[in-house]
């Protein structure tokens, strides 16, 4: 069973249909990029696995069970299942050590000093520890989202959403956010990752998904989508974006 | 014209160090009142419910579009005699009085309660919504959202305003003159009646309003600077 399944998946903004029937199963452990140009219903589609968008039709399917008509209930699944996201979010009015800490603290019942230690080895992990006291808004934009990313492994996610990661980070910035994003999947984590990286998914994703005007167009190995596409819109997308 | 400072001086600061009193009784209870119930009010203007979106809307306009002076006298006057007649209908005999001073905090709470929940709610509205949906994602709900991760930061940007506030309501307990509350002003004035030292008796309390407000505006900068400043600076963390 896959750990994850977006079946026959749609969503519409008023008249306008952003998301035509998308299905992806993710296995557990594995890592999907989402890769398409801007407007071909990549982020939306994430936001609707933890239904901070409200798919119109379809289902998203977690071990088994469809989330889509939990309602408040969805807060246990969306414990399990982190994101990180473009602008980062981190809590502005927590240091960085409350931002990984609070959610274990006040939703799993963590103790604190044991929620606390935990956070430390994670800051460790992403590159921050010496930064835990400090506010979000002293940190540069790739510390934030590696902040982030510790906030959202604090929870032990069984799989994690990443919306273009690294869009909203300066170009010098954007490798210590990739690689502590390497690390999680060698080390086994569930990941869908939308991104513009193509380097990233070439590299790590077990599967690439090409997207454009709401369909999933082509998928395939990055072998399969970058050496040899067979779709006309994933060629001129990647000879566009490659050429760069 | 012959002026006597010095006995002016004199003769009215005892009687207005009493009123100083009185106002900072009356400002600091009404300000934290107002500051409650602006809150509440806030978030009953940001909640999805529309029917207690429409009431308070009503409400704070009904409060915002008559002056403040004319609800001392409706607090003070009329909402007792309201009471009473409501008891007279379940055939009790009741005499409710307010007290003038009580009248004025309540007065106040009520009237900046209300100017002030829209600066929370603008406030409130203008946290970025990456804030609520990074709570969501790591599933706290949308009550815990709000009162962890919007309503503080929404707070934090409001001091400045609610300083201004602050130094606005020391002054306009002048007013409470109108319903007897022994403030500063109703001093000064009886003392220039009985006296004739027009001139001094109001300058004198005109500076000494001055007194009272100057401080708390560079107060409330000084308090928005430091608020500022630590959030800058790294805070101990042991382990």
């Amino acid at each position: 069973m896959a750990l994850l399944e977006i079946k026959n998946l749609s969503k519409s903004f008023g008249d306008l249909q952003v998301l035509k029937d998308i299905n992806i199963q993710v296995e557990k452990g594995e890592v999907i990029v989402i890769i398409g140009p801007s407007g071909s219903g990549k982020s939306t589609m994430l936001r609707c696995c933890n239904l901070l968008e409200k798919p119109t039709g379809g289902q998203i399917i977690y071990k088994g069970e469809d989330i889509t008509g939990l309602g408040k209930k969805v807060k246990n699944y969306r414990k399990s299942v982190g994101m990180v996201f473009q602008r980062f979010n981190l809590f502005v009015n927590k240091t960085v050590l409350d931002n990984v800490t609070i959610a274990p603290i006040q939703l799993n019942k963590l103790p604190k000093a044991e929620a606390e230690a935990k956070a430390l080895d994670l800051l460790d992990k992403v590159g921050l520890k010496s930064k835990a006291g400090v506010y979000p808004e002293t940190l540069s934009g790739g510390q934030q989202q590696r902040v982030a990313i510790a906030r959202a492994l604090a929870m032990d996610p069984e799989a994690l959403l990443f919306d273009e990661p690294t869009s909203a980070l300066d170009p010098e910035l954007v490798g210590d956010v990739l690689e502590v994003m390497k690390k999680l999947a060698k080390d086994g984590m569930t990941m869908l990752v939308v991104t513009h990286e193509m380097g990233f998914a070439r590299d790590v994703a077990d599967r690439v998904i090409f997207m454009a005007d709401g369909y999933i167009v082509e998928e395939g190995t990055p072998d399969e989508i970058f050496t040899n596409p067979k779709n006309e819109r994933t060629k001129a997308f990647l000879s566009r974006v490659l050429e760069k | 014209m012959n002026l006597h400072w010095a006995r002016a001086f004199q003769q009215l600061m005892p009687s207005l160090i009493q009123g100083v009193g009185v106002v900072l009784y009356v400002t600091a209870l009404g300000f934290i009142g107002a500051l409650i119930l602006a809150l509440l009010l806030a978030i009953g203007r940001v909640s999805k419910n529309k029917i207690l979106n429409r009431i308070l809307i009503v409400f704070i306009e009904f409060i915002r579009g008559t002056p403040l002076l004319v609800q001392f006298f409706y607090i003070y006057y009329v909402i007792p005699m309201l009471i009473d007649g409501i008891a007279a209908v379940f055939g009790m005999e009741i005499d409710v009085q307010f007290s003038a001073t009580f009248s004025g905090i309540v007065g106040f709470t009520i009237n900046y309660g209300c100017y002030m929940s829209e600066v929370i709610r603008s406030a409130i509205l203008s946290v970025d919504p990456g804030q609520r949906e990074a709570g969501l994602a790591l599933g706290f709900s949308e009550t815990q959202v709000l009162f962890k991760f919007i309503i503080p930061p929404a707070v934090r940007n409001s001091i400045p305003v609610f300083g201004n506030y602050l130094v606005m309501m020391i002054k306009d307990t002048s007013l409470l003159a109108m319903i007897s509350v022994q403030e500063l002003l109703l001093r000064a004035k009886t003392f220039a009646s009985q006296t004739f030292m027009t001139v001094e008796a109001y300058t004198i309390v005109a500076l000494v309003y001055l007194i009272l407000s100057v401080p708390l505006s560079r107060l409330a900068v000084a308090l928005e600077r430091h608020l500022k400043r630590a959030r800058l600076k790294q805070k101990e963390i042991k382990g």
